[in-house]
């Protein structure tokens, strides 16, 4: 469970149709090798029915920041602090939530699908008393009614032969079969949020997009907001409503999906972006980013992206980062030179690496 | 289906072990220097009783034929005559084996009950006074021998405060439950020390393993996310290394026995190096085998009834 | 610096005073390693030197002051019933209970570990041959086995080396060969042999290196066992013989004095202990060193 200390004595409420808004979340971990700042003033906010997507490599600190969120960092080495507010824990903030409280939460409205579905369920345990656990924590039901819902839930997330593969154990099922479990374990209680951790990563092509398909469904039938965790701006594209591009622990863009992907403005997004295979390119390597992310442990002031950006100058070393926004709706960058971001001819030739 | 086939595979496996042990049992009575019949007769050595004794043990034959022999004795059930008892080994044996027997399941008992709450406790509470006492407690207690802990515990206990019986088997059930409480203890510490770091371990891992976050995100009591997940993958770590190490336990109840004075086959055993009662060593030492691979059996089939991944082989 | 500092900022800072980053050097971070080593090498001294530490012999048998208290004048840990001087007794027992360790220890590693090795690297016949025996062997308890066979061979603290050079080969075949079948498929050595080089080499160079370290890890273990084999053995007057000052042995010669001359079994039964706490931190810190990378 986290620790967090509230900044507020409680969250300003929830705007609109906002399900969840997140406000300053900062994560620290204790490691041996010093502090690590996994996560570093984060902030967003999730809209009713709405994808958003956390992009970034690893260690960008995309899939801390969900498991913050769901409570699941261990509190002795991480530490979190900063302000959560969720429509279904009403003038508190998420991070406080204890015990009973928490466990309230999770199922029934913050749920989680993790990257590798072969670790993912416990082996000595069958898959259908793994889904009817789910079932049965938050409503008090029979066995047999618990049975048939979970039944129906793996039917509906595409196991054939729902009925008799419940009794099966988790290695005799395949990898996408498997997370297919835990998407229906993760909608048992039909939460109101879910947190995606890269949950096609461990899959091969084919069926990531069968998974990823059954995800949409499940959305667009539920009506529940999700939080799609990746690696692959191609998968984040095809599913979300918003992007935030995350790098070293902080969320450096901010923006809806169309206006990220035709007009970017942080230098790291546009370095993304050229990376990706293009058919009309004529060179025959991929451009990459130059350089690795910087160690989470010593972070010095400054842009975090500055030793690797083509438009570093000497002020972005100093610059104290800040969120700003270009002023075109809900985009966000942190960048001091966003609006030469935009200039192509400010960008170096694609070079061939 | 698949358990049936698997169960029968693994008994039909223990066939040719079984012939094994035979075997090396049946060599080790050739492993004596010199002259065998010397060795038994002793003093009461004369050419004529050697020239029979070695008749009616085979030894004038091949080598094969000899072990024919020994293998029809065994299936009459004979496991020949003890030199100094002058009586059928199998009797001496018999009559000694419920102590030795009683003393290891109450020794497996003890020893589940103080390691199986001890790992768990020293995983969940990692680090703190419990795990780090705990630690050092089976740091030592492993490299203690089991007949010193056994002499401070008879010191400590059965002189000194009288609370338990110094040595000897007792009579009735509740005699043994009292007489051999201080040797099981004895025997169950240094036991414990293993199944203590297994647990230990296998806890840490399970209680970081992915399917536990699963587990929890359901919104289920820490308690049944520790019951149902953790637990139930950790013990079975601990299921393994009892099997393997079963055959430590039996070898301490060997020495721990004579310490005690228990009647059982242990001292027997002991007792019969010291008389050259050679077919009453190789007697123990083949029923001592046989009831570890019998072990070892029981506890492999419970390891695949705990996890069902076992089968797929 | 701003005067106020956001609470982010003030968790982070107070998280960083708590965390003292584990640089203090080799010696710090390794020390279950060092102090177990440091253990054995005392031992080891103490041992090589026991002329030097006392002038006392071991059989020195000394009628007039037997079963002398601790700490009484010219005798530290006191004497047995023969006027024996108990350190003395421990520190030239300490010569056999280490060569014990040693070596047994030693030849059965050389051995189980070349024979591991082959079997897991030639496969076959060979290799489920040994497997099956490795399995018999198993099947024995094996403080049981010893005692058999050094009931047929005689007791004598040789024939206790032998019973268990005989038998414990069998832990180090198995688990070399288990770590062998494994490495054998790696491509490192799949690269050795399409060098060309000859098999030998290529376990002898490639994979051993490798999983030197697995089977030393167990030896420490073993050795501890065989500490303790021995002095079992020779507290059942089936290894060392009297008047031998193995420990074992002088903690059954103490038996019968222990309610009124603890001393006579204790002192030895300590030293026991020592030994072998020496060699398990010895054995976990290389673990520990094994797993972070040496």
């Amino acid at each position: 469970m986290t620790e967090a200390v509230s900044e507020y004595v409680g969250p300003s409420p929830l705007a609109g149709d906002e399900v969840l808004r997140v406000d300053g979340l900062h994560t620290f971990i204790q490691t041996d090798s010093g502090v690590v700042r996994a996560v570093d003033d984060v902030s967003f906010s999730l809209r009713q029915g709405e994808i958003l997507g956390l992009v970034g490599e690893s260690g960008s600190g995309k899939s801390v920041t969900c498991r913050t969120l769901m409570g699941l960092m261990p509190s002795p080495p991480a530490r979190s602090i900063g302000t959560v507010s969720y429509e279904g824990f009403p003038g508190r903030n998420l991070l406080d939530a204890r015990g009973s409280e928490l466990q309230r939460l999770r199922g029934a409205h913050l749920s989680m699908i993790f990257q590798d579905p072969m670790s993912s369920l416990n082996p000595v345990m069958r898959v259908g008393d793994q889904v009817e656990e789910a079932v049965g924590s938050h409503e008090r039901l029979g066995q047999r009614e618990r049975r048939k819902r979970a039944a129906e839930l793996l039917d509906r997330v595409g196991i054939p032969a729902a009925h008799r593969r419940m009794r099966g154990y988790p290695h005799e099922f395949s990898g996408g079969m498997r997370q297919r479990v835990l998407i229906a374990t993760a909608i048992a209680s039909k939460p109101r949020v879910l947190f995606a951790d890269e949950p096609t990563t461990a899959l091969d092509v084919i069926i990531q997009d069968q998974i990823l398909s059954l995800l949409l469904e499940l959305q667009r039938d539920s009506g529940m907001s999700m939080v799609l965790v990746s690696h692959d701006l191609g998968v984040i594209a095809e599913m979300c409503d918003r992007i935030a591009v995350m790098y070293a622990g902080e969320i450096v863009e901010l923006s809806d999906t169309t206006t990220l992907l035709t007009a970017p403005r942080h230098p790291y997004t546009i370095s993304l972006l050229r990376s990706l295979p293009d058919s009309d390119q004529r060179s025959r390597y991929l451009p990459s980013i130059v350089g690795t992310p910087p160690q989470l442990t010593d972070v010095e002031p400054g842009c975090r992206f500055a030793q690797r950006c083509p438009l570093m100058t000497d002020e972005c070393r100093t610059w104290t980062t800040e969120l700003l926004s270009p002023g075109e709706g809900e985009h966000l960058v942190r960048c001091r030179r966003h609006d030469d971001a935009r200039r192509p001819e400010l960008w170096p030739e694609q070079s061939s690496v | 289906m698949a358990r049936t086939s698997f169960v029968a595979r693994r008994i039909l496996q223990v066939i040719p072990v079984l012939f094994g042990i035979t075997v090396v049992t049946f060599f080790l009575l050739r492993l004596i220097p010199g002259d065998p019949a010397l060795a038994i007769l002793g003093e009461h050595y004369t050419k004529a009783s050697a020239t029979q004794l070695r008749h009616s043990l085979g030894l004038d034959r091949p080598l094969i034929v000899q072990y024919l022999m020994y293998m029809q004795h065994l299936f009459q059930g004979n496991l020949g005559e003890s030199i100094f008892f002058r009586e059928p080994a199998r009797t001496v044996i018999a009559e000694r084996l419920p102590a030795t027997l009683f003393l290891v399941f109450y020794s497996v008992m003890l020893a589940i009950l103080i390691s199986i709450p001890t790992g768990i406790i020293s995983a969940l509470r990692r680090g703190g006074v419990f795990d780090q006492t705990a630690r050092v407690t089976t740091l030592v207690g492993f490299a203690m021998p089991g007949f010193w802990l056994g002499i401070i515990f008879i010191i400590i206990f059965a002189v000194h405060l009288q609370i338990f019986p110094v040595n000897g088997y007792g009579t009735s059930f509740w005699g043994h439950i009292d007489h051999l409480f201080l040797p099981s203890l004895t025997i169950a510490i240094g036991f414990s020390t293993i199944l203590i770091r297994t647990l230990r371990s296998s806890t840490l891992s399970a209680l970081n393993a992915d399917y536990v976050d699963t587990a929890r995100i359901k919104g289920i009591s820490r308690f049944a996310v520790h019951r149902r997940h953790v637990f139930r993958n950790s013990v079975i770590a601990v299921v393994v290394v009892f099997g393997i190490n079963l055959a430590f336990l039996i070898g301490g109840t060997v020495i721990i026995e004579n310490v005690f004075s228990i009647p059982g086959v242990g001292s027997l055993l002991v007792d019969s190096v010291g008389t050259r009662d050679y077919p009453v060593v190789q007697g123990v030492t083949l029923v001592l085998a046989v009831f570890v691979v019998v072990i070892n059996l029981m506890t492999d089939l419970a390891h695949s009834a705990l996890d069902p991944r076992v089968m797929v082989e | 610096m701003s005067a106020t500092a956001s609470p982010a900022e003030l968790l982070y800072e107070r998280l960083q005073s708590r965390s003292h980053p584990r640089a203090g050097g080799w010696a710090r971070r390794h020390g279950t390693l060092l102090v177990g080593a440091g253990i054995l090498a005392a031992i080891i001294v103490a041992a090589v030197a026991a002329p030097l530490l006392t002038p006392y012999n071991p059989d020195t048998l000394d009628p007039l002051h037997p079963l002398a208290h601790p700490l009484s004048p010219g005798h530290i840990l006191g004497t047995d019933q023969y006027g024996r001087d108990i350190l003395a007794r421990i520190l030239y027992g300490a010569r056999i209970d280490l060569l014990i360790a040693f070596g047994a220890t030693s030849v059965t590693l050389v051995v189980g570990t070349t024979i591991g090795l082959i079997s897991g690297y030639f496969g076959g016949w060979l290799d489920s041959l040994l497997m099956r025996i490795v399995d018999l062997f198993f099947a024995f308890p094996f403080f049981v086995l010893v005692i058999a066979i050094v009931a047929m061979l005689g007791p004598s603290l040789f024939n206790m080396f032998i019973a268990i050079w005989l038998t414990s080969w069998i832990a180090y075949a198995r688990i070399m060969r288990g770590h062998t079948v494994v490495a054998k498929n790696r491509e490192y050595v799949l690269a050795a042999k399409a060098l060309g080089y000859r098999n030998h080499r290529v376990m002898a160079r490639h994979i051993l290196p490798n999983l030197v370290s697995f089977v030393l890890i167990f030896a420490m273990v073993d050795a501890v066992g065989n500490v303790l084999l021995g002095a079992s053995l020779g507290f059942l007057g089936l290894g060392a013989q009297p008047p031998s000052p193995e420990w074992g042995a002088m903690i059954s010669d103490g038996q019968n004095y222990i309610l009124t001359s603890w001393w006579l079994s204790t002192f030895p039964g300590v030293a026991i202990v020592l030994v072998g706490v020496g060699f398990s931190l010895l054995g976990d810190g290389l673990a520990d060193l094994l797993r972070t990378g040496d």
